[in-house]
């Protein structure tokens, strides 16, 4: 046992521009049928795509604790439940709604995924909504790595993925609890944990996430930090309008947010527009982008502003996404023979298992 | 030869002396005297993992205190507020061989049956387990007891309550966070429910010559760890006992071993007041214990319950020798050095004032602990009476099964 640092290695990241995301969840079942569609793992979304402000899945996620303190060091955190935060899945009737009857859910759930899909807030006309797609941050300094006592959890060095080893995963649920995003779940059927492992086994044929590549509004940015060609280098980097998603949490979080533009201006009582309102509130958004949003946004206004001018604008053009295959930079596919999660693929791959 | 089993009142960690001990047999000779916290009762076989079998009725149980693990701290915020609650755990504990097979029946209180769930995430199973070392008798020392050390591993049976009854599994460990499966020939284990007296029993079944681990002698060191799902506890969140030696009868206890036992067992004899005065002065500026809580959290192992966990002569040793044997830390990646450069994803690098060891010319460990053992023989007596009291309060905090 080595006091391995996960600093090592490249990382992989991913950029997601909250302006494009219509909430379609194309995503989400994209990888539920790659991935979660069985065996233990149907309550689990290690895509999800929720409605914001709201709870969140699991609901309220940011109550539950974890990640690390200002002085770095790991903060305890909570397992979330099946009843209060995950929800539990369920049927509908459709056999008898094919017949005329009126379609209800067995049961009576009371809560699940997306249960508040399109609440938001505030009244109409002046309501509004965004939605924030989130898988694992695979962060640079992830806490459920530093959680877990049994040194399950390792940070591939080629591509800064984490994963969790199911040989050496006991089932203790620590990650679980100190992952401040709740992007670990707990299989109850194999007694593993379990997480979104970035399609690693795609990436290493140059292929990017199912979430990325399904995307219909084109708005997830696949490649390397570190990558100066790459438009997520340019986007992180050098337009910083790409920010991470509660950087507070002290993980060093590898998935960035273009924050969403305040949308059209509220309405007075006469149904006219309130001239620099801001619909949905600049403050809301600094709590979960940290104080870059303003500036990120204020980037992408003066850039619009030139592209209606008619001038040209290296961002827009970034974000326009013209064609998806810039949109993601993996790299040479590497070795097929290494999509091993085992120990032997661990020491193959470099990886700073502990 | 058969060593006469004879009771030492004076022994610091055998909180056994439980109501229904049998009444010991006269010391004969001038052998070591060395009383066994359990004595297993020969039986004709064969032997099951039964707890309802009858057997077990006919044979007294000897009482050893469980105290919560708090050497290292775990990250389950409602698991840790269950623990700052936590006290002293009483075990009753009987033996019995056959030649072949030795069973180890564990009875303990716990007012809540909690079984792990097909299709709950939050459920935590009520669990048990058994440590032997995987080698053991004269000239060798006892593992470090939280699942051995790097040159001394263990053998571990757990047993956890699920929905489908008992999951059993065996594995091997040579410190924290080791812990490995492993087939080590066949062990069984089973877990049965007394609503009546809300009380779980266990049982370990295994046979005495087992891979890679052989029984066959007369004294034979054990531990138990127990786990209560209501508190969240699982992994390194227990309760678990120091050593305890078990005797089997059927073969004959080395007179040698028994003289080390007694030896690493011995009360130091120093004055506790003084001792810890000596160590809220010193030990306390890295290790937390007692109302000494200044330390640094996650520095040094915290010393609560260390008393009903380590021997006097291992506590001597770490004092003297802080390298004989090295607690493994804790991950490492608990602690990012945020004074550091970060790497080019971002990453701060990990703190090493968190890492109990460095490295030595020849790669060895060397603990970062330094040695106190220049301080006077009477300071260092002192210092191991008063950590020997720590947490062997009255168990009357714990639950009587």
């Amino acid at each position: 046992m080595t006091a391995a640092t996960p600093a090592a290695g490249r990382q992989l990241a991913m950029v997601m521009d909250l302006n494009k995301c219509i909430g379609c969840q194309t995503c989400t079942v994209a990888c539920k049928t790659q991935w979660t569609n069985r065996n233990g793992r149907a309550y689990m979304y290690w895509n999800n795509v929720e409605t914001r402000p709201g709870a969140g899945y699991p609901a309220r996620w940011e109550e539950l604790g974890g990640g690390f303190d200002q002085a770095g060091a790991l903060r305890e955190g909570t397992v979330p439940s099946r009843g209060g935060h995950y929800g539990t899945p369920w049927d509908f009737n459709l056999d008898e709604a094919a017949l005329g009857a009126e379609i209800h859910p067995d049961g009576s759930p009371r809560s699940g995924p997306n249960w508040d899909e399109d609440a938001g807030a505030g009244e109409f006309p002046n309501s509004h909504l965004f939605y924030l797609p989130r898988i694992c941050n695979h962060c640079s300094n992830p806490s459920c790595l530093a959680a877990c006592p049994r040194g399950a959890i390792f940070k591939r060095a080629q591509d800064g993925v984490v994963l969790v080893d199911q040989e050496r995963c006991d089932g203790l649920r620590y990650c679980v609890a100190a992952c401040p995003y709740k992007k670990v779940y707990f299989n109850p059927k194999t007694f593993r944990s379990e997480k979104c492992i970035l399609c690693f086994p795609r990436v290493e044929k140059g292929l990017p996430p199912a979430c990325a590549q399904q995307c219909v509004g084109r708005l997830r940015f696949v490649g390397f930090l570190d990558d100066r060609e790459g438009q997520v280098w340019k986007l992180v980097q050098r337009w910083q309008v790409a920010l991470p998603l509660h950087p507070e949490y002290g993980t060093q979080p590898n998935v960035y947010y273009v924050p969403p533009l305040p949308g059209p201006p509220k309405l007075d009582a006469h149904g006219k527009p309130i001239p620099g309102s801001e619909r949905i509130p600049v403050s809301s958004l600094e709590p979960l982008f940290g104080p870059g949003v303003r500036k990120a946004l204020a980037t992408l206004e003066a850039e619009m502003a030139r592209r209606r001018a008619g001038k040209a604008s290296e961002l827009m053009d970034l974000l326009i996404a013209y064609r998806q295959a810039d949109m993601f930079r993996l790299g040479e596919p590497s070795s097929p023979g290494l999509v091993q999660l085992g120990r032997r693929g661990i020491k193959a791959l470099g990886g700073t298992q502990r | 030869m058969r060593v006469p089993v004879a009771a030492l009142l004076a022994l610091a960690l055998a909180p056994a002396a439980g109501g229904d001990a049998p009444s010991p047999p006269a010391a004969r000779g001038p052998e070591p005297l060395l009383v066994a916290d359990v004595e297993a009762r020969d039986v004709p076989g064969p032997l099951a993992a039964d707890p309802a079998a009858p057997l077990w009725d006919a044979i007294p149980a000897r009482e050893v205190t469980a105290v919560p693990q708090r050497t290292v701290r775990l990250a389950d915020r409602d698991a840790n507020e269950a623990l700052a609650a936590a006290g002293p755990r009483l075990l009753a504990v009987r033996a019995a061989c056959d030649g072949r097979d030795l069973a180890i029946a564990v009875d303990w209180g716990d007012p809540t049956e909690d079984r792990s769930a097909p299709d709950a995430t939050d459920a935590f199973g009520d669990a048990a387990a058994l440590e032997v070392p995987l080698r053991f008798g004269a000239g060798l020392r006892l593992p470090y007891v939280g699942m051995g050390d790097d040159a001394m591993p263990v053998a571990l049976y757990l047993a956890r309550a699920s929905a489908a009854g008992t999951t059993g599994r065996e594995a091997v460990a040579a410190g924290f966070g080791s812990l490995t499966r492993a087939d080590l020939g066949g062990a069984k284990v089973a877990m049965r429910r007394d609503a009546a007296r809300k009380a779980w029993r266990a049982v370990f079944l295994r046979p005495l010559e087992a891979r890679a681990s052989d029984l066959r002698r007369g004294l034979v060191p054990f531990a138990l760890a127990v786990w209560d799902g209501a508190r969240r506890e699982r992994g390194g969140n227990k309760a678990l006992t120091g050593w305890k030696l078990l005797r089997l009868p059927r073969f004959p206890a080395d007179a040698g071993y028994a003289a080390e036992l007694q030896r690493v067992r011995a009360p130091a004899g120093g004055d506790a007041a003084r001792g810890k005065a000596l160590a809220e002065g010193v030990c306390a500026a890295c290790h937390a214990f007692a109302e000494r809580r200044a330390a640094p959290p996650g520095v040094a192992p915290g010393l609560d319950g260390i008393g009903a966990i380590a021997t006097p002569g291992y506590l001597r040793e770490s004092l003297v020798d802080p390298s004989a044997v090295i607690v493994p830390s804790p991950n490492p990646n608990q602690h990012q050095d945020r004074s550091a450069r970060p790497g080019v994803s971002g990453a701060y690098p990990n703190d090493e004032r968190f890492v109990w060891w460095r490295r030595g010319e020849s790669g060895e460990r060397i603990s970062k602990m330094p040695s106190f053992g220049a301080l006077p023989a009477g300071d260092l007596d002192a210092i191991v009476a008063y950590l020997v009291t720590l947490g062997v309060e009255a168990p009357g905090a714990g639950r009587k099964p």
